[in-house]
């Protein structure tokens, strides 16, 4: 085989077991949690940083392409081999290396999973703060390269907020640490650059995350509205009213039924729209802002507020919610999920814009949204099988995005672009702005070495329906 | 039989004329593309925790599942051994936010490699008359493991394995003889026996005996029917019942457990009963799921719907019955493993906590990851020995961890592998099903039965007969020891 | 117009230019200018802070941002906020303010400081430091490169993972790599009410366990600090306690009382001498807060050197007895949440400051952290590396300034390893 010798190099640095190759195997490392597809050259996994430093040393040698991956959770495509190459698997670095509460530090490998972090934590009364949906299954090392928010991020910041430093193997194998334990270092923040940078520029292979201390009371509101103006005003009105609650999610009529149908919340069949509004802190400003929020939440009409004080009844009223993009499989074969965030000043406006696009376009769409980011998640349900529908489903998608930046708001709030958005960049960006960014490539020497066709646009800059096509097996969905 | 080894294409180029699913019970289109490859299922996957590679993953073997039906890869041997290596212990269903059915689909695909297969002849023939001849025909099981435990208990055990006499049999035999553990003095058998109800009778219950747990375990299996009959049960194990069909079903013998299952609804559905009780986990599911397995049967297909509904774990039973809190102490700690086939598929985890928590002065502590598996899964010892260990032994390190004296489970399968775990570990731990738990708390009652709640033909009868049963004879447990009608 | 000029000076260097632009537009084509014509710019804000960084290898031209001082946009019901570079941190806060909200950005000297400046230097101020560093606020940015093209990343949302986070190169970048022209932050609302217990100890380890011990505790500061009495009586305190400690907590009028009876039996359990309250309005709150954030830049605290040094929490207090031996006179601010030690010295001939800088960074680096030298007699810079070593990452920060500053135009030579 034309790789034979690659292949050899590879197994000397990470042992035979670890270097897949055999068709069969890598049909499972060409997709992640997106719609996206793509096969691998091989998948090695690494279980040091000195193999993973190995590793990128030999495929540069090779001038074969790098894709960091994680779980493979990942909701834009970040950790498919878009163009070919060896996919880096740092699903074998799992150690929890340090806990140091007296810092409220860990120091960690990528390949841990979120939940299991907080989990390990939780006996000195800390946790991980970000927590994407699918926290029991990502890892740190996949959030870092994702800068992954999560439904609490309202209150407590996304993963930038709580990662101190990393330490990552760069694309000529090196092994540089960026930021470190302490708040300041030396030098540009390398750091900051790095989270969020979709495995672009450098693979982590430690990571130094802040601790924060769990709250000492929580106390969950769910609101029912019959209309969904009424919720989307309300939200605007917490926010403004000079309180952070630790969350607000919202879903509309169509997310509420399929919730209904699948977890059966006991959500009222004719309800318009669900808040759930979380407010943790100090047992007093709980007591008193949560008050306050049901005062807010009374002003816009609801049918009804129910609050939870224990952990079980706060599963019940979260049940809904976390249950329902599940759920969406119900109402149909397919649903495209959209992850575009706008001020939120305008999600009346903006939401009730979908459901008129919705309706001139003939495809329902279902909302399910961290309200009080202002991040959408628009799902266009449709049916891959009926003639047009996948293509009106990206055409509207387009539009929805469109929508979104127009009112002042952007992309991707917590998916990442990808390979998903990346065509709808210049939404968003002069060519100025992206080839700036662009730059950042040149400066960590990647000569595209890592992860390449991601995050820019293919070509031109208008987005080309019939080239996405590829990308409409949309039956996948996820979970946020 | 012919394997194509095909590199595989890109996807949406699919090449035809290499071996695909087929037939009625190809694995669904329909619950094959319900998953979306979210990922949330990683966590929960032992085989996948344990190495780390998504092909060891319940999202892996279903991107497999997929790339076959799709015509993408063949059924090679790196395709079997992924979906193998899979224990069934389910516990990704649990976790899917799309409702994928796993349980159904790895079957269905199991079932599909059977005939690809390259086995030996010797391999062949030995799986066929397990299957064929000894699981479903429970007097030559019975006489079997009759022939076997006196081969345990004469000595010819110790020569054989001081000899190492079976290294010159089959591969594998060594291995099976290994893991064949120490049968008890006397089996149970379903003869039609009833056993009656300690004061009024609450409900009448129809037992199911099963296979290898009677055997293996008999005892364990006549402490249910006097749980049962002490919380005012009528306890009836039907004569004719074949084992449930799970094995068959688990390695891909889909039309052999078609024909068992239809033999036990009409067994079980001959005279009236409240509900089917079944005291090993993985049974219970296998009959829970009846009605799926004969979906297309038009004879049966109601009927195994019916059935399936009848159908009631023992500690699910016993909660809901609601049972009598026993009143005679155990001054143990111990700590609970979940049975997969009883947290994953029938999320039953509250109700046999509930029952040990019942028991005056037992100590009960959580383990950590209690529904993790512990690397039993049927003839996953035997096939996946290596693998099975790993995840024994980590098992037993949380065990350990938790300083109980006695571990708690409810299914044959993990009994013995956890007791073999015990031996490993070298610990003094105790293996025990949480009914066998209880009925000793039971037994540490004062001896008077409530007043006006004496009958003359109770449990304790049995309990007596048994032993003198014992006393009277070694090789079997042929006598009738219960007087019963049909 | 050559006494303006020399207002300019830096390090001793003074340029033959002042640029003023007043709008972003003008901004863009200025630098277009001075790209064409090989001119290296030092941009300025208040100008607070010019003695940070290597001197600049050439200087051309100021370019002084003080004509962009606009506020955008501040739309209050979503918490965001857009603003020209130019404005003054003091400016900004008074207007949101007024609408309950803050931005959790401080600075030295907050009515002269601007807040593309502060950004540009990129260090956490004392006050509200539990709402993360200057980088943590950022939303979006809009850049003017060497080339003079106006480019910008981010948006006007909290919540923004569209395209590479661009903003973090010229957060702590002191304008390298471009000039930062218009800024979003996110926002945070005031807390219902404030207070700050001022507490006195006799001892260095004892203020520094209490603080930890406060830290750690049920009471979530807003602000934590502590200061030598050589810092008190610069600051012209009265008492003579040998170390004291801040701390401000907010919240609700309840969970307020709760957090200051908390906190003030954890100042005591470590041995507090007195512990005093003070409740906003006060002005004397205020009046100690603004001391503090000023220590070391204002007129009468002015050292000769400085270092900021960087740490884990829990070493400030092995780091500041290590410095106990060094000579000379001496004042110590710390933020022991944030991990950050101030240390100035007052007085010091040349080769002694020289001495104790590298000292002090010598034991920072022995615990693991780091030490900046944010004042340094320029006599003293030819031989002191007054940013530190960036190690193993340097090599990509040089090429980051090759790639957006090929020219070397931007603040040349003053960044770590001479960038």
């Amino acid at each position: 085989m034309a790789h034979e010798g690659l292949f050899q190099e590879l197994k000397v640095v990470v042992g035979e077991e670890y270097v897949v190759h055999a068709p069969e195997d890598l049909v499972v490392f060409e997709y992640d949690g997106s719609v996206d597809k793509a096969l691998p050259l091989a998948v090695v996994l690494p279980a040091t940083t000195e193999q993973v430093s190995g590793v990128v040393k030999i495929a540069r040698s090779h001038g074969v392409p790098i894709v960091p991956r994680g779980a493979g959770t990942g909701l834009s495509g970040g950790a498919i081999a878009a163009k070919g190459g060896i996919v880096v698997a740092l699903t074998r670095m799992t150690r929890i290396l340090e806990i140091d509460p007296v810092n409220r530090l860990a120091v960690v490998e990528p390949g841990v999973v979120n939940l299991e972090l907080s989990m390990a934590t939780a006996k000195y009364g800390l946790f991980f703060a970000p927590d994407p949906s699918s926290q029991k299954a990502c890892t740190i090392g996949g959030n870092v390269a994702e800068n992954s928010g999560g439904p609490h991020c309202l209150a407590y910041g996304v993963t930038t907020n709580h990662v101190l430093g990393m330490e990552v193997v760069l694309a000529d194998g090196s092994v540089a640490w960026v930021g470190g334990r302490t708040r300041e270092t030396p030098g540009y923040d390398l750091r900051g650059i790095l989270i969020g940078s979709e495995g672009t520029l450098a693979i982590t292979t430690k990571a130094v995350v802040r601790l924060v201390k769990l709250p000492e009371a929580v106390k969950t509101l769910l609101a029912i509205y019959p209309r969904l103006n009424d919720a989307s005003a309300a939200v605007s009105d917490i926010i403004a009213s000079g309180i952070v609650p630790a969350a607000i999610e919202m879903m509309d009529d169509l997310a509420i039924q399929a919730a209904e149908a699948a977890v059966h919340a006991g959500y009222p069949a004719d309800a318009g729209a669900v808040l759930l509004v979380e407010v943790d802190g100090l047992k007093e400003s709980v007591e008193v802002e949560s008050a306050l929020v049901e005062e807010v939440c009374r002003r816009h009409n609801p049918m009804e507020i129910r609050t939870a004080e224990d952990a079980a009844q706060r599963e019940r009223l979260w049940a809904g919610r976390k249950g329902a993009l599940g759920a969406l499989g119900r109402l149909a074969p397919n649903y495209y999920l959209i992850d575009g965030t706008i001020p939120r000043t305008k999600l009346v406006e903006v939401m009730a814009r979908i459901k008129e696009i919705s309706a001139e376009a003939g495809l329902p769409i279902a909302n399910v949204l961290h309200a009080g980011d202002g991040n959408l998640h628009p799902c266009i349900l449709f049916d891959e099988r009926k003639p047009g529908d996948t293509e009106r489903t990206l055409e509207i998608g387009g539009r929805i995005l469109k929508l979104c930046v127009d009112v002042g708001g952007v992309l991707t709030g917590e998916h990442g672009i990808g390979v998903e958005k990346q065509e709808y960049m210049p939404f968003m960006f002069t060519e100025d702005d992206m080839a700036s960014m662009a730059r950042l490539k040149l400066a960590f020497a990647t000569d595209d070495a890592f992860n390449p066709g991601k995050v820019f646009p293919k070509g031109a800059s208008c987005v080309d329906i019939s080239q996405m096509k590829a990308v409409a097996r949309a039956g996948a969905g996820a979970f946020v | 039989m012919t394997t194509v080894e095909k590199a595989i294409t890109q996807p949406g180029q699919a090449t035809p004329a290499i071996p695909l699913f087929s037939g009625p019970d190809a694995p669904e289109e329909r619950d094959l593309y319900k998953c979306v490859h979210c990922g949330f299922c990683l966590q929960a996957c032992p085989t996948y925790l344990e190495t780390g590679l998504e092909t060891e993953s319940p999202r892996g073997r279903i991107a497999l599942m997929k790339a076959v039906n799709e015509g993408r890869l063949g059924l090679t041997p790196t395709v079997f051994r992924h979906w193998d290596l899979c224990i069934q212990c389910r516990a990704c269903e649990n976790v899917c936010p799309s409702g994928v059915p796993y349980g159904r689909l790895i079957e269905a695909t199991i079932a599909q490699v059977e005939p690809h297969r390259k086995l030996t002849w010797m391999q062949r023939r030995m799986a066929d008359f397990m299957l064929n001849s000894a699981l479903p025909y429970q007097n030559r099981l019975t006489a079997m493991m009759g022939a076997m435990r006196l081969y345990q208990q004469s000595g010819l055990q110790r020569l054989v394995r001081k000899a190492r006499l079976l290294k010159l049999g089959p591969k594998g035999l060594v291995e099976m003889e290994r893991s064949l553990p120490a049968l008890p003095d006397s089996f149970f058998a379903a003869q039609g026996q009833l056993v009656h109800s300690i004061g009024t009778p609450r409900a009448r219950v129809a037992l199911l005996s099963g296979c290898l747990m009677p055997l293996f375990h008999g005892p364990a299996m006549r402490t249910v029917t006097r749980v049962l009959s002490r919380n005012g049960c009528d306890v009836s194990v039907p004569a004719g019942q074949v084992c449930c069909g799970a094995i068959h079903t688990h390695i891909g013998d889909l039309e052999k457990a078609r024909a068992m299952a239809r033999r036990n609804i009409d067994v079980f559905t001959a005279s009236r009963v409240d509900a089917v009780v079944v005291a090993s986990a993985g049974c219970g599911i296998r009959m829970k799921e009846y009605g799926h397995l004969l979906r297309n049967d038009p004879a049966y297909a109601e009927k195994a719907e019916q059935f399936s509904a009848m159908v009631k774990d023992i500690h699910e039973y016993l909660v809901a019955l609601p049972f009598v809190p026993p009143q005679g102490r155990l001054d143990y700690k111990v700590t609970y493993q979940d049975s997969c086939h009883l947290s994953h598929t029938q999320r039953i985890t509250a109700q046999p906590r509930t029952l040990l928590r019942s028991i005056p002065g037992l100590t009960f502590v959580e383990m950590e990851n209690s529904t993790r598996c512990c690397g039993a899964g049927g003839t996953y010892t035997i096939t996946q020995r290596e693998f099975s260990l790993r995840l024994l032994d980590r098992k037993m390190a949380a065990v350990r961890e938790t300083g109980a004296d006695v571990l708690a489970t409810a299914n044959p399968g993990c009994v013995i592998q956890l007791q073999y775990g015990t031996q490993r570990a070298e610990t003094p731990m105790r293996v025990k099903y949480v009914t066998e738990l209880l009925d000793e708390a039971y037994s540490n009652e004062p001896r008077r039965p409530p007043p006006g709640q004496v009958t003359a033909e109770g449990a304790w009868d049995e309990e007596r007969q048994e032993m003198r049963a014992r006393w009277k004879t070694r090789s079997g447990d042929r006598r009738r020891r219960i007087r019963g009608r049909e | 117009m050559t006494t303006q000029i020399s207002a300019y000076t830096v390090d001793g260097k003074t340029p033959h230019t002042v640029l003023r632009p007043s709008t972003t537009e003008d901004l863009r084509s200025m630098m277009a200018a001075a790209s064409a014509d090989k001119l290296a710019v030092v941009p300025w804000g208040g100008g607070t802070k010019m003695a940070l960084g290597n001197p600049p290898e050439r200087y051309d031209a100021a370019l002084d941002l003080q004509g962009l001082g606009r506020i955008v946009s501040h739309n209050p019901a979503d918490l965001t906020a857009t603003v020209e570079a130019g404005i003054t941190i003091a400016a900004l806060q008074d207007a949101l303010t007024k609408r309950g909200q803050f931005v959790a950005l401080g600075a030295p000297l907050a009515d002269r400081a601007t807040v593309g400046g502060t950004l540009a230097v990129g260090t956490a101020g004392p006050l509200k430091w539990q709402y993360g560093s200057p980088r943590d606020v950022v939303i979006g940015m809009t850049v003017v490169q060497a080339d003079g093209k106006a480019t910008k990343s981010g948006g006007q949302v909290v919540k923004n993972v569209s395209g590479y986070d661009m903003a973090r190169l010229h957060v702590g970048g002191l304008g390298t790599l471009g000039v930062i022209a218009q800024v979003s932050f996110k926002l945070t609302p005031l807390p219902a009410r404030e207070a700050t217990l001022l507490s006195g100890f006799a001892s260095m380890p004892q203020a520094m366990a209490a603080a930890l011990a406060v830290f750690h505790g049920g009471a979530v500061p807003l602000a934590l600090t502590t200061f030598d009495d050589d810092a008190a009586r610069r600051m012209a305190m009265p008492g003579s306690d040998a170390w004291r400690v801040a701390v401000e907590m907010g919240g609700r009028p309840l969970s307020l009382e709760r957090q200051v009876k908390e906190c003030e039996a954890a100042l005591r359990a470590h041995g507090a001498a007195r512990v005093d309250r003070l409740d906003a309005p006060d002005p004397k709150m205020s009046g100690l807060w603004r001391k503090l954030t000023d220590f070391g830049w204002d007129q009468p605290t002015r050292p000769t050197v400085s270092a900021r040094v960087s740490l884990v929490p829990s070493k400030s207090s092995e780091f500041l007895e290590a410095l106990e031996h060094v000579p000379g006179e001496r004042a110590v601010v710390s933020h022991p949440a944030h991990g950050t030690v101030l240390v100035h010295w007052y007085g010091t001939a040349d080769d002694a400051a020289a001495k104790a800088l590298s000292t002090t960074r010598e034991v920072a680096v022995r615990l693991g952290g780091s030490a900046v030298f944010e004042r340094c007699p320029v006599a003293l810079k030819a031989s002191l590396d007054v940013w530190g070593d960036a190690r193993d990452s340097l090599a990509v920060m040089r090429r980051m300034k090759e790639q957006y500053d090929p020219g070397r135009l931007l603040n040349p030579g003053r960044f770590v390893g001479g960038i």
